[in-house]
């Protein structure tokens, strides 16, 4: 038995000051009342304007609407940490300092969201009415869809430069109208990774979570950086809710992560609505996505290597993207279990339309406890719908975005998301 | 009495062997070939009323295929259709496979039987196959089986695996009761409480890949090929970035190496920038030119094939696996160098 | 590997299996004719199950 350290009484926490948003609507200012939230088109606009974007259109659509996004780039849940940001998601908005402390105020229920052609992004559609609706996150959310023209002649990663910095300032400063009013819901989030009095004891769980970083337009930022180059870190659970990480990744749409999901972490939520019960929150690392085999082996063994220093008794580990990503999740998996930490990951199958092929592209060889976050491939009906955002054409089908349309799964935005968000999952049927 | 419709392939049906393999299909009265020990083993309750044969290149060319094969055997409107035995025969496999899964689809009763590790296997989806010997001289006991299940699907019942059933029983969606991450950290802690067998994840299976018999690549015609998705700058065939539903072949006649602007990958799995840079680092043509003109490779096949690896179902990947191993063969190459991203 | 192919001959990455950026152009074609070497000598070497033929 080490020591037992005594944590000091007021230990480093973050609070969450959460805001209801339950209706949505367009004003002269931007204000936020009784769990309505106002925005001024023209300061959003103002906010957004950029000398890669010639214009820029922004429109709410809320759930129930007869409705569909195309072309769904990132989503960012509205917070601040107080005027101009105060801190908030560091890197972008202020300096790149460490957050996970203080007050967080989260508008809750709505979403800035970027639509429209990048390259390499492949098409993203999210339903806001229907039987689909349910399976993205954004479908049971007020967005306000972010539509946008290039500059002429600006460069393509401009255009994408431009849309994460002014959807991010544009985030913080809805949730700023929401700074004096009071809270809904106060949350008091458990300080994470230390020893702590109420959880010794307990088994340590953390979570290792990949980003996707393979380059332009499939990247992900950490403290404004591209997290592409490093290796595996522990990241303050509390860094996460305050915008540390943001998602440029516009790959994969049901397998990827928006910034509003890693806001949000599921695997974060889960291991601190157990923290102090059953278990112990150990940690968060977090791990690139090398597209080269020998840096997936490297990143998966530097992993381990810090879940064991961090005493990590067990581990979620998640993946964004296709079948390589399976490789980063089975590699960690394998080198976890090898250290002698349990893991579990979470796999969407991609196991053909009739869900009958093998559900795993790249299966751990030894550790055996899998998630499943539905099938990829699974065909869905779409109805036709009065109004669509993001653009006029469904890429794939050449389709008037209105239209009724069958979809693979796949195409649903974060319908098997790969951090966990959704109740997707798949079990063997009987002989039809 | 019920009326059953067989299918089988040119070389069961007696016309011919692999000369005899782009024969399209055609329908005879009654039983056929294997199909005359079944109508014993079915009599007096269930008559073969006809035959639908083809043969294994022309049933194996695509869904038009199928889909013929499906026009004739709905003409004798069957109680039940019933494939092969295909035994390990990939093409006949596949054709019975893919019938079996065209006539589910239709609402036709239906069952297939084949060797467990015939390549067409998975094709068949979620309709009931059983399961066959190896070869021919394992047909009367394949036979025995396929008209037991026959019986049994005639009288009502599921195939099982004691009916000797085979195949993938297909995954549907469920909507759970907690979200993905609840549930990881719930398998978690049973895993802690040293439950090692919990998983919503049955392990895959991949298949057992038996290895070729090696080869002197200087003496014989070696292909390259790539799931890099390196096509002609204009994508002529309309190869998909992604979930690939097809492959193509480009020649390779006259080209010692592959300009940058003139080929690109259209993968949509990896940037492109260093393919489309240099297509020689998606397919080696360079190299293997080189190699050619040494001596070290006999001759290089005046062709590449091509699909996008990228999400590809495995259902499709295994089609294509089979398609490239045919097309190769017929272009007598035996020995290829794939590079796969 | 743990796709079970016979004969497999590790590269440098996703993007360019024939390949590698990170190299000048001449070094890269000779990286590129020596994979293709590893694989001409990989068809031609008996295997019984998946074996990786390195490229020293």
């Amino acid at each position: 038995m080490g020591s037992v350290r005594t944590v000091p009484e007021q230990a480093p926490r973050l609070t969450r000051a959460v805001h209801g948003v339950t209706s949505v609507a367009m004003g002269d200012g931007t204000s936020y009342a009784g769990g309505t939230l106002t925005v001024s088109a023209a300061e959003a606009e103002s906010v957004l304007a950029d000398p890669a974007l010639a214009s820029v259109r922004v429109t709410w659509t809320s759930p129930g609407d007869s409705a569909r996004i195309v072309k769904v780039l990132d989503a960012v849940e509205p917070r601040t940490k107080g005027p101009g940001g105060g801190g908030i998601f560091p890197g972008f908005l202020g300096p790149a300092r460490a957050q996970g402390r203080g007050t967080t105020h989260v508008l809750r229920g709505a979403t800035v969201v970027a639509a429209g052609y990048l390259p390499r992004a492949q098409e993203a559609v999210v339903e806001m009415s229907g039987p689909v609706a349910e399976m993205s996150p954004l479908g049971s959310r007020h967005n306000l869809v972010v539509e946008f023209t290039p500059a002429e002649g600006a460069p393509w990663e401009d255009v994408d430069r431009a849309l994460r910095r002014g959807v991010i300032a544009l985030a913080a400063r809805l949730a700023e109208a929401a700074l004096d009013a009071e809270p809904d819901e106060v949350e008091e989030l458990p300080a994470v990774g230390g020893g702590d009095g109420e959880v010794d004891g307990l088994p340590r769980v953390g979570a290792v979570t990949n980003l996707q970083t393979q380059g332009n337009f499939k990247d992900v930022f950490v403290y404004g950086r591209s997290f592409g180059t490093a290796l595996p870190t522990l990241l303050d659970p509390g860094d996460v809710d305050d915008g540390a990480v943001v998602s440029g990744q516009f790959g994969h749409p049901s397998l990827k992560n928006p910034t509003l999901v890693h806001q949000n972490h599921p695997v974060v939520a889960a291991l601190r609505a157990r923290h102090g019960t059953d278990l112990s929150f150990a940690g968060l690392v977090i791990a690139p996505e090398p597209v080269d085999a020998v840096q997936k082996d490297l990143v998966a063994a530097h992993a381990a290597r810090v879940c064991a220093a961090a005493g990590f008794d067990a581990a979620v580990v998640t993946k964004e993207g296709g079948g390589n990503a399976d490789a980063d999740v089975s590699l960690k998996m394998d080198a976890l279990e090898d250290a002698g930490i349990a893991a579990v990951g979470i796999f969407a199958e991609m196991a053909g339309p009739d869900g009958t092929g093998p559900p795993v592209v790249v299966p751990p060889e030894r550790a055996t406890a899998m998630v499943s976050a539905g099938n990829y491939d699974e065909r869905l009906t779409l109805p036709e719908v009065e109004r669509a955002l993001g653009g006029e054409q469904v890429a794939l089908l050449e389709l008037p975005a209105t239209a009724a349309m069958e979809l693979p799964t796949a195409v649903i935005y974060c319908a098997n998301s790969p951090l966990g968000w959704g109740r997707l999952t798949c079990a063997e049927a009987p002989t039809p | 009495m019920s009326r059953v419709v067989h299918y089988i392939n040119q070389f069961f049906a007696g016309i011919g062997g692999e000369d005899k393999a782009g024969t399209p299909p055609e329908s005879r009265p009654g039983p056929v070939g294997p199909g005359r020990r079944l109508q014993e083993l079915l009599a007096p309750d269930h008559e073969i009323v006809a035959t639908v044969l083809c043969g294994d290149d022309h049933a194996a060319s695509g869904p038009e295929a199928i889909e013929e094969i499906m026009r004739l055997v709905s003409e004798h409107d069957p109680d039940l259709l019933v494939a092969g035995p295909a035994f390990t025969s990939g093409r006949y496999g596949l054709a019975c496979a893919r019938v079996a899964a065209a006539a589910t689809a239709a609402g036709i009763p239906v069952v297939a039987a084949m060797h467990e590790e015939n390549p067409g296997l998975e094709e068949a989806g979620g309709a009931p196959v059983v399961a066959s010997g190896e070869a021919a001289r394992r047909m009367a006991q394949s036979l025995d089986t396929l008209a037991a299940a026959v019986r049994a699907l005639l009288a009502g019942e599921e195939l099982t695996a004691a009916h000797g059933r085979i195949g993938a029983i297909p995954r549907r969606v469920r909507v759970a009761d907690d979200d993905a991450a609840t549930r990881a950290v719930a398998l978690a802690m049973a895993r802690l409480g040293g439950d090692r067998e919990a998983t919503e994840v049955p392990l895959p299976r991949f298949d057992k890949v038996a290895p070729a018999a090696p080869v002197d690549p200087s003496e014989v015609t070696v292909a390259i090929l790539t799931e890099g998705a390196l096509v002609p700058d204009d994508n002529p065939g309309h190869l998909e970035s992604a979930r690939a539903t097809r492959w193509l072949r480009y020649p390779l006649e006259g080209l010692e190496s592959l300009p940058a602007g003139e080929w690109r990958s259209v993968h949509g799995g990896f940037s492109t920038q260093w393919a489309n840079e240099d297509p020689h680092r998606i397919l080696p043509l360079d190299a293997a030119r080189e190699l050619e003109e040494h001596g070290a490779i006999g001759r290089l096949h005046a062709a590449y094939l091509v699909t996008a690896g990228n999400g590809t179902s495995v259902g499709n990947a295994r089609r294509f696996g089979i398609e490239w191993a045919a097309d190769l063969r017929h272009s007598e190459v035996r020995a290829a160098i794939l590079t796969s991203t | 590997m743990r796709v079970g192919a016979p004969r497999i001959v590790p590269t440098k990455g996703i993007p360019y299996p024939a390949g590698d950026p990170s190299l000048s152009p001449s070094e890269e074609r000779a990286w590129r004719r020596r994979l293709v070497e590893k694989g001409l000598e990989a068809v031609s070497t008996p295997v019984t199950g998946p074996t990786v033929f390195e490229v020293a």
